[in-house]
């Protein structure tokens, strides 16, 4: 199969099991979101895929090949996290020629230009930026390297609203020219549930879910009104949460809203986050 | 691979080429000075620089695992790469450190010969093995230097790289302690112990010197190359094994 298989990977620290078991696919030009509370294992998986962390057992696969310290393999993927593993004394335009050096297709200029958008000197050292410049940076050399598979942990960390949306922007508009895979990890669902086509939800190093974006949120639906008129609907029904506030219930339930919805009851659609929240919580 | 070493190369060559720039002008400093006294009584010697090359290889040693390492996981190179990239530059590096320390030799000492009487310089080799070369022939004594300054230099980047290497696989919260008691041993522990246990240091010297070829009556220099060497593959060996398990 084409792409990113992963197969029985686990891993552990200590006493925490980080990853247990996982089996993921990563398909070619597919964006991907990456969800999880804290400490599920999102980056451990991702620092796994890109040798950053050794797997106790299992295999990373890309194509058939193995991608464990094989540096053919690892060419066609970057990832970037809040670790700044450049050095310290690196000023960003060397960071770019290197980069170019190490991914022949980085885009310079392309690099030079989203500099100029989001007002990133490349004259600084890297160690100089702000939190929120370093993740900008970082995220620059992401969408310049030309690589088939780009894994985004946490990209948005530490950046106002107005860089974020320009991020966003930025994304989607590189995707619509020249598509490559995208994983993105992070917690802030709700501004990227629009960016992702798929959703991969994982709890405690095991993975929940794996869906597109528009099957999960098919899947279900969330009926609100008085408690006693949602709790005499829901009997029966497969409730994946309930939230109450004040007299009001809303309960989230899986499969398809029947037709006759009582007079007292409203119905909305699924909310990614508000799936993620119920799915994670349970 | 290459593109790692090209990193590297880079990367290294600014601090080596400040490095020599910094031993010519004291050498050219040195020098000067001794011209412009007239007094017989002053004597200026300038002796083992590659000592300063020891010590620059074993830095070199420490910062390429800290920095190169991180740089290479960022951009995609294996470990198995990175290693023998480091490997070819440690090589190289301390190749070029032994070929400027003899080269600096052989020029020092011309221009000593012709205009200074009271300035000279001894190499590491000569302070180690001042004996050895008694009656011997200087392209002996350069041949010979050339390949000491190597095997110690490449040793030294060794020993640094295996010392970053237990490092950054030590728990975090063991670091602080392994680096202030690695220097309190070197420095203090392992001197003290002549104090302590003398007849088992006398003894252990013994064998040190033994294997460095300065055993008394058979001085040889070549004894503590090939020692050296072996020090070095032991060295690079425990590095790999502590390397490929290395995670961020």
């Amino acid at each position: 199969m084409n792409g990113i298989e992963l197969k029985d990977i686990s891993k552990k620290y200590k006493n925490v099991q980080a990853l247990s078991h996982v089996n993921l696919c990563f398909k070619e030009n597919t964006i991907y979101g990456l969800l999880g509370r804290n400490g599920a294992g999102k980056s451990t998986l991702l620092n796994i895929i890109n040798n950053r962390v050794l797997a106790d057992n299992g295999t990373v696969t890309l194509n058939g090949k193995t991608a464990t310290e094989n540096t053919e393999v690892l060419h066609n993927f970057f990832l970037t996290n809040e670790q700044n593993l450049y050095p310290e004394g690196m000023k960003v335009k060397d960071a770019f020629k290197w980069s170019s050096e190490f991914y022949p297709g980085f885009d310079k200029d392309y690099a030079e230009k989203l500099c100029n958008l989001f007002q990133l000197s490349h004259k600084k050292k890297i160690k100089r930026l702000s939190t929120g410049y370093q993740t900008i940076f970082r995220n620059i050399v992401a969408l310049s390297v030309n690589v088939p598979y780009v894994f985004l942990d946490e990209p948005v960390l530490g950046l106002d609203a107005y860089h974020r949306d320009l991020f966003y922007k930025i994304l989607i508009e590189k995707y619509a020219e020249n598509p490559f895979t995208i994983v993105i990890s992070t917690h802030l669902i709700e501004e990227i549930s629009n960016v992702i086509e798929n959703v991969i939800i994982i709890k405690n190093g095991e993975i929940i879910k794996n869906d597109s974006r528009d099957e999960i949120l098919k899947a279900g639906y969330c009926i609100s009104g008085i408690s006693s008129a949602v709790d005499g609907y829901i009997s029966g029904k497969q409730v994946i949460g309930t939230e109450i506030l004040g007299g009001l219930k809303t309960a989230y339930i899986l499969g398809q809203p029947e037709t006759n919805i009582p007079d007292n009851l409203s119905i909305s659609g699924m909310d990614l986050q508000k799936f993620f929240i119920q799915l994670t919580n349970s | 691979m290459k593109k790692m070493l090209k990193y590297q190369i880079i990367d290294l060559s600014k601090s080596f080429g400040v490095y020599f720039c910094v031993i010519i002008a004291l050498t050219i400093a040195g020098i000067s000075f001794s011209l412009s006294v007239t007094s017989s009584d002053i004597n200026i010697n300038f002796n083992g620089t590659g000592f300063s090359s020891v010590i620059l290889t074993f830095v070199m040693g420490i910062c390429m695992y800290k920095e190169h390492y991180l740089m290479a996981l960022q951009n995609g190179i294996s470990r198995k790469s990175f290693y023998k990239s480091s490997l070819c530059v440690i090589s190289l590096f301390c190749l070029i450190c032994s070929i400027f320390d003899t080269l600096f030799v052989i020029t020092a000492e011309f221009f000593i010969e012709r205009f200074s009487s009271s300035f000279q310089i001894l190499n590491i080799l000569q302070l180690i093995y001042l004996d050895f070369f008694n009656g011997k022939g200087t392209f002996t004594m350069l041949f010979t230097n050339l390949l000491f300054t190597f095997t110690i230099t490449i040793m030294s980047a060794a020993l640094g790289l295996l010392i970053s290497a237990v490092f950054c696989r030590i728990p975090k919260k063991y670091r602080t302690m392994y680096v202030i008691a690695l220097p309190i041993f070197c420095c203090s522990i392992l001197p003290m112990s002549f104090v302590w246990f003398p007849d088992f240091c006398s003894r252990a010297s013994d064998v040190f010197f033994a294997i460095l070829g300065l055993k008394d009556g058979a001085i040889n220099p070549f004894i503590g190359c090939l020692s050296m060497s072996a020090t070095f593959i032991i060295l690079s060996i425990c590095t790999y094994l502590l390397l490929r398990k290395t995670e961020i």
